[in-house]
């Protein structure tokens, strides 16, 4: 079993709305790897109270201290993916890691799978909807293609790497 | 013969495989009689696919060498190796045969077949059975790479190769083969595909 815990339904859709739009205001960059992953990408844009919010949510669930030391924003549309490669690439662990969905709409595509040697984990897409992730232990994971299905909808994410630290 | 490799130039292909670009690569049409190729679209019709879901891919497939097919991949596996090492300077071992349908939605993300590296993959090769009418989509994608100390930092689609009824595709695989099956948007797209092993 991994350390997994998935709660939906933590964000509101105003705070969603809010935020997302503060987010593409800051803009994204497109990645594109193809062996890696193809999405927009932000780094730099900053959501103090959602990510202090996030950090105590995780900070409960695993009984630890933790602080961020990397995030990203990722905004994934029809044809976009991410794989094992690209989180090998960009996981900064070992840590625990949040990611939230602030997307607008729900679907069936686009999940986040984890995969250890001792099992795996789905993170739905769901808006609102928040994963807590040990991966203190070996762990990769991927995204979902978004293919014909997933029609012109679009998930917008905040990945956040957290390290234990003393209280 | 059901695959009668004599047909083609091998010392003419082996200079198209060495000068293909983005890697090589040699795409080889009309390859059976027309009413072998009915057979064969019976054939795999009549075999059982089962989802076959991961990271980088979707479709359907059949279990590995189906009996139905044995007559192609005796063709490949014995004639065919010769014709393969011909053509492509390597010396391939045995071949490896799954059928495979992609219907709306199915895909083949980027990747360059050398697996863990313990799988000993030479060269890949793939066959097409249905009219290309039949599908949107579900072309064979090659892309060109550029490496820094190994690690491919940046990638282009360099050639696209349309699944045609009756075309055999050889390609190599190395660090260097990043290739893909573009999702199939409608209809549906099936062939026959494996590799030479060392």
């Amino acid at each position: 079993m991994i350390g997994f815990d998935y709660h939906a339904d933590m964000v509101d859709e105003a705070t969603r709305a809010a935020v997302r739009e503060r987010v593409v205001a800051g803009g994204f960059e497109r990645f594109e790897i193809a062996d890696r992953g193809r999405y927009e990408l932000s780094g730099a844009h900053g959501e103090a109270e959602l990510t202090e919010t996030l950090i105590a949510l995780a900070e409960r669930q695993l009984g630890v201290g933790l602080a961020a030391v990397a995030q990203r924003w990722t905004r994934l549309r029809r044809g976009d993916y991410a794989l094992f490669k690209d989180d090998q690439r960009r996981w900064t662990g070992p840590g625990v890691e949040v990611c939230v969905d602030v997307s607008a709409a729900a679907s069936q595509e686009g999940q986040i799978v984890y995969a250890a040697p001792d099992g795996g984990a789905t993170v739905p897409q769901r808006p609102g909807g928040v994963a807590i992730v040990d991966r203190r232990r070996p762990m990769a994971r991927y995204e979902r293609y978004l293919g014909v299905r997933f029609a012109d909808g679009e998930i917008v994410r905040l990945a956040l790497a957290l390290t234990v630290c003393q209280r | 013969m059901l695959l009668d490799f004599a047909r083609w130039d091998a010392a003419a292909l082996a200079e198209a495989w060495r000068v293909a670009r983005p890697f090589p690569h040699v795409v080889l049409d009309d390859v059976l009689p027309v009413d072998e190729l009915v057979r064969l679209c019976e054939a795999v019709a009549r075999t059982p696919h089962f989802p076959n879901t991961a990271e980088f891919y979707e479709m359907m497939a059949s279990p590995e060498r189906p009996a139905g097919l044995a007559a192609f991949h005796a063709a490949l596996d014995g004639p065919g190796r010769d014709f393969v090492a011909r053509v492509t300077g390597k010396t391939p071992g045995r071949a490896s045969l799954r059928s495979y349908v992609y219907l709306a939605g199915s895909y083949l993300l980027p990747h360059n077949d050398l697996g863990s590296g313990e799988a000993g993959r030479v060269a890949a090769w793939a066959y097409y059975l249905l009219p290309r009418e039949r599908s949107t989509g579900g072309e064979l994608e090659l892309f060109d790479c550029t490496l820094c100390a190994g690690e491919i930092v940046a990638t282009a689609p360099a050639a696209r190769i349309a699944p045609i009824a009756n075309r055999l595709v050889f390609f190599d695989v190395s660090p260097r083969s990043l290739h893909q099956v573009r999702e199939v948007t409608e209809g549906a797209r099936v062939s026959l595909s494996g590799w030479y092993y060392a």
